[in-house]
Parts: C-alpha cells; sequence; structure tokens
C-alpha cells in the first residue's frame, strides 16, 4: 500500500481561485521523488494537505492507511517528518539541542541523547548546541530545521526547499543527510526549485502546472524526453547545465567523453543526471 | 570607502570583519560572496548604518564611508532588502498593496506618487493577481517578490540585497538579474549571494569574505582566473569546467564540450 495516496484531490484558498484540481498520485514507503514548479503553484499547498495542516475541498488524502485531516496531527507526525520552506516557521525551542530533540520527546521517546548527538554530528551542529536558534546564522537556521525533522525517525520525510539559502558547503551536509535516509530505507518527497540538486537526489519527478500533475516520471525517463526542456521552460526552470550538456553532446556522438570529462569537476554527478 | 575596517560583535572574543578594505567607484555594483557565517550579512548592515546603530557597544576600528561619510541608517536613501523575506513584512497591512504603500509612507512621499509607485511595482514584478492579498497569505516565492517590490518601490539611491535570489525559480532570478542590471544605471547596488553567475552577471567587482576576512576583491573575471581557494564557493559549472581544462593538453572534443558549455550559460 502506498504511504502517501492522493485521490481526485482539489484544493483552493479563495472561492473562484483553485489552487489543486483534481489531483492523484500516490508515493510509496522508500521512493525519492522531487516536486517541482513555478512560485504559487500550490507545492506547499500540497505538503500542507498531506500533513493534514489543510483538508481538500474535495477527493481524499490518505497517509498509511488514515486520513490527516481527521486524525491528530501527532499521529500523522510519527508517520511524516516536515521541514517547512520558512524555518523560522517549525523552530520554538530556546537552545539548538532542545530543538533537536523537541519532536522526539513529543512522540514520547525518553532516550534521545544518541540521536542528539548523530544528528548533531551529521550537521556539523555540535558546536552549537547550547546556542539560541536565533543566534545562528541562517544557513544554520536551515540545518538546524532539517536536522530536527531528521531527528524524527520517521519512515518518510517531505523537505520543503532545503537548500534555499545555503552555500555549497551546507548543500553537501544535506545531500549526505538524504543519502543517509535512503541507506535507511527511508524515504522523502523533495519540494524544489533548485534542479540540479533534485535530479541527483530523486528517482522520479513530478511537475505541478495550473493545479494539475503535468509529469510524474522516471527523472531518467524524464531527461530522455525531447520536450523536457520545454516543459520546464513552460513552468519558469531551467533545464540544469549537465543534462542540458550531456543532450547535445549525446546528439553529437561524444557521449562517451562525457563522464571523464564532468570527473575532472568537483561536485556530484551521478547516473540521473547524466 | 572602506579602510582597514574591522568590527567585533558585544560580547564575543573575535571580529566579524577584520581589516576589510575597498574603494568602490561611483556606478559600480558591488557582489560580496563567501560561504555561511564568513560576514557577509554583517557587511551589508554596517555600510547600511544598521551595525553601528544597533550594536553601539561593538568596538570598530579603521573607517568606513558611505558617500564620503560616515553610513548612518536613512531609510529615504537605502533600500535593504532582508535574507529572511518574511522578516521584511511589516505585519501591519493587510493587502500586498497597502504592504508596498506602507514602505513609502514612512518616508513621507505624497499620496499620489504612492499610487503611482505601488501600480509601478505591482505591474514590474507581476504581482496583479495578489495585489488585494493579505501580505502574509503569498506563498514562498511570492513573498520574495513582494519584499523586493517594497524596496526598489522607494527608489533608493542604495539599493543593498541580502541573498535575493532565494525562493526564487530560475524565471525568478532571470528577472531579477535583468532588473538589477536596469537598476543599477541609478542605483548603487551591494548583494550578497551564493549564486556566482549573478554576481558575475550583475557585479562590477566582487569582495570574497572567509572568516571575515578579506580574500578577494577585483572584478569576477580576475575571481574567477585567480589563484585562491573558491572550493567553498558554488563556482558556475562551465567556469568550473574552463579551469579544470586550462593548462591541460586539450582534446578537440574537449574544447567543443567547453564552447557548448559557455553558450548554454
Ligand atoms: N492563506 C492563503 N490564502 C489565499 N491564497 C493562498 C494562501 N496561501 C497560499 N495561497 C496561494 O496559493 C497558491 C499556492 O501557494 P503555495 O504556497 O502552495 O505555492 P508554492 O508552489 O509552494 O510556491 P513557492 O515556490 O513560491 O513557495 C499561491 O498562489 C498562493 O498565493
Ligand atoms: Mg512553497
Amino acid at each position: 500500500m502506498a504511504l502517501i495516496q492522493f485521490t481526485n484531490v482539489s484544493f483552493s484558498y479563495l472561492r473562484n481561485v483553485p489552487v489543486l484540481h483534481h489531483i492523484s498520485f500516490s508515493i510509496e514507503k522508500t521512493e525519492r521523488v522531487m516536486l517541482v514548479g513555478t512560485i504559487g503553484a500550490g507545492k506547499s499547498t500540497m505538503l500542507k494537505l498531506a500533513v493534514g495542516l489543510l483538508s481538500p475541498d474535495n477527493g481524499t488524502v490518505i497517509v498509511d492507511g488514515i486520513n490527516p485531516s481527521r486524525n491528530p496531527l501527532h499521529e500523522i507526525a510519527r508517520r511524516i517528518g516536515v521541514a517547512l520552506q520558512n524555518p523560522s516557521d517549525q523552530i520554538f525551542s530556546i537552545t539548538v539541542r532542545e530543538e533537536i530533540i523537541y519532536g522526539l520527546h513529543n512522540l514520547g521517546v525518553q532516550e534521545t541523547s544518541h540521536t542528539l548527538h548523530r544528528i548533531a554530528d551529521l550537521f556539523h551542529l555540535t558546536d552549537v548546541l547550547d546556542k539560541h536558534p536565533y543566534d545562528l546564522h541562517p544557513a544554520q537556521r536551515r540545518l538546524l530545521a532539517l536536522a530536527s525533522t531528521i531527528a524524527m525517525n520517521t519512515p518518510f520525510c517531505i523537505f520543503d526547499e532545503p537548500t534555499s539559502g545555503v552555500s555549497k558547503p551546507e548543500r553537501k551536509l544535506i545531500s549526505a543527510a538524504l543519502d543517509q535516509q535512503t541507506t535507511a530505507g527511508k524515504g522523502y518527497l523533495l519540494i524544489t526549485h533548485d534542479l540540479a540538486f533534485g535530479m541527483e537526489q530523486c528517482d522520479r519527478i513530478l511537475v505541478l502546472n495550473k493545479g494539475i500533475i503535468a509529469v510524474d516520471e522516471a527523472v531518467p525517463d524524464f531527461l530522455r524526453r525531447p520536450d523536457a526542456q520545454g516543459i520546464l521552460k513552460a513552468n519558469g526552470m531551467q533545464m540544469p547545465i549537465v543534462p542540458r550538456m550531456s543532450a547535445t553532446l549525446a546528439q553529437e556522438n561524444i557521449a562517451v567523453l562525457l563522464p571523464d570529462f564532468l570527473s575532472q569537476l568537483p561536485g556530484k554527478h551521478n547516473e540521473n543526471t547524466l | 570607502m572602506l579602510e582597514h575596517f574591522s568590527f567585533q560583535y558585544p560580547f564575543t572574543h573575535n571580529p566579524a570583519l577584520n581589516d576589510i578594505s575597498f574603494r568602490l567607484l561611483p556606478g559600480k555594483t558591488l557582489g560580496i560572496i563567501g560561504p555561511s557565517a564568513s560576514g557577509k550579512t554583517s557587511l551589508l548592515y554596517a555600510i547600511a548604518g544598521i551595525l553601528q546603530k544597533h550594536f553601539p557597544a561593538g568596538i570598530t576600528s579603521g573607517t568606513i564611508a558611505r558617500d564620503g561619510t560616515q553610513p548612518v541608517v536613512n531609510p529615504s536613501e537605502i533600500g535593504f532588502v532582508f535574507q529572511d523575506p518574511y522578516m521584511q513584512l511589516s505585519g501591519v497591512t493587510e493587502t500586498v498593496e497597502t504592504e508596498i504603500a506602507f514602505s513609502l509612507e514612512q518616508l513621507a512621499i505624497p499620496q499620489h506618487i504612492i499610487r503611482a509607485r505601488i501600480d509601478e511595482q505591482i505591474s514590474q514584478f507581476q504581482l496583479g493577481h495578489l495585489a488585494l492579498r493579505h501580505p502574509r497569505s503569498l506563498s514562498g516565492g511570492e513573498t520574495r517578490l513582494l519584499a523586493l517590490a517594497c524596496e526598489t518601490a522607494k527608489h533608493p539611491r542604495w539599493l543593498l540585497l541580502d541573498q535575493p535570489t532565494e525562493s526564487l525559480h530560475s524565471e525568478g532570478i532571470r528577472f531579477l538579474t535583468t532588473l538589477l542590471n536596469a537598476l543599477k544605471l541609478t542605483t548603487n547596488i551591494i548583494m550578497v549571494d551564493h549564486r556566482l553567475e549573478v554576481i558575475a552577471a550583475v557585479c562590477g567587482r566582487v569582495l570574497f569574505l572567509h572568516h571575515g576576512e578579506q580574500q578577494f576583491f577585483g572584478t569576477p573575471p580576475e575571481l574567477f582566473t585567480s589563484a585562491i581557494d573558491t572550493n567553498e564557493l558554488d563556482i558556475p559549472l562551465w567556469i568550473d569546467a574552463q579551469r579544470q581544462l586550462t593548462g591541460r593538453a586539450e582534446t578537440l572534443l574537449y574544447r567543443k564540450s567547453l564552447r557548448m558549455l559557455q553558450q548554454w550559460h
């Protein structure tokens, strides 16, 4: 059974301004899925529907067999961890240490010190555990929000713009943390404007356009589509440079050189983006 | 405009900015880059005059000048786009339009001009469909556009921006790049951003900070060809490729792929 199941879901905040229009899709527990779309497309709205912060006008949302809008939030919280687009919306504790284990305590977990240190280490927060979250730099605050989400140890997570505002070193930490989730058999939904990051970290892509899911495909299949660039462009997005490059090189029959060429470059460019 | 400028926050042991010196000629646009916590925002605050005002107990040395005098917080002269667009919202208005009006009322601008500026910004940032919405109900990217609109509406002499491309999609970033390039003809622009391709497209000068110290000041091409360690920076892929291949026996195909990379960029 799918972990997240949207069936014919419609939603609007204001009458006459539909945001989501009869949307259906499902996500399995171990999948790595990216959700993209233009500014204001309704991505964060989908997140809120999935965890019961909003309920659909029509259709049903089912998470692990239960209906999020008819169940207490903590029932969903033990199934799906959420990192919001704006970290300030989710950070409430007065120290980094408390913030990381806040969710675990809420779930009634007593023994938190092992998790605390493992997660702090993963996100390079060990030296700032006693600081007030607002004394962190914005990029570190983003890491803290992700850390406290992952610390919940839920089978699945939704991350809304996890790389927004961070630079290369933090992006590497986030990437490593996501890879660790995968190794542990956990899946995630990544909402992002950062297509290069999304394509490196995900196997499946959903494109939300004008209230409907316009694309739902495996990332490599999507990249092989001749109209992939056009679809992204119509949604205000640009194909990352590596797949653009490889597409042209393939036409020119010099694709063999590409992995060699790319191996000269720092950073991670895996099979998917090729 | 900065000579050996240093600043240390109260109750800290190390300077946040250490011996920064550079002179920005009139009409030149500055990009400040560096890893997180390297002092970029502090430097932007210092140029705005915010740092000195809010931390009078901070330790300052050296000199800093904007337009020849010590910077003071002057809202009619400076537009400041904060890194967190939610922080930019006043919290006292009910609509996107009145939010833009609010930022101008602070400056005692006459009502008819305010009306014209609102229309100008709404059309420039394509916010028409959001004009009557509550500022707090906007999506992440929409909030960023509103924050930018509120500051450019002031027609400031100085526009300071802290990571303005954050939460925008490619089209939004391209739009912002074009807008800043148009504005810089009449406005002094200083911006912090991780996206070096945007910095390179907008700024004539770039300052690279690391642990509060100035690693580099010069033009973007000079930065990209310099020997300093840029490992922690997001160097655009095509520039990186170029650097990796320089000095190597390039094959024809490498050169060809390089050319393509450049075209795409
Ligand atoms: N409380 C609200 N009242 C009215 N409209 C809203 C409200 N919240 C969101 N919207 C609108 O719903 C649409 C979808 O918003 P959402 O936050 O889901 O977008 P998004 O895809 O996450 O965009 P972004 O990439 O900018 O974060 C937007 O047009 C937004 O303005
Ligand atoms: Mg959003």
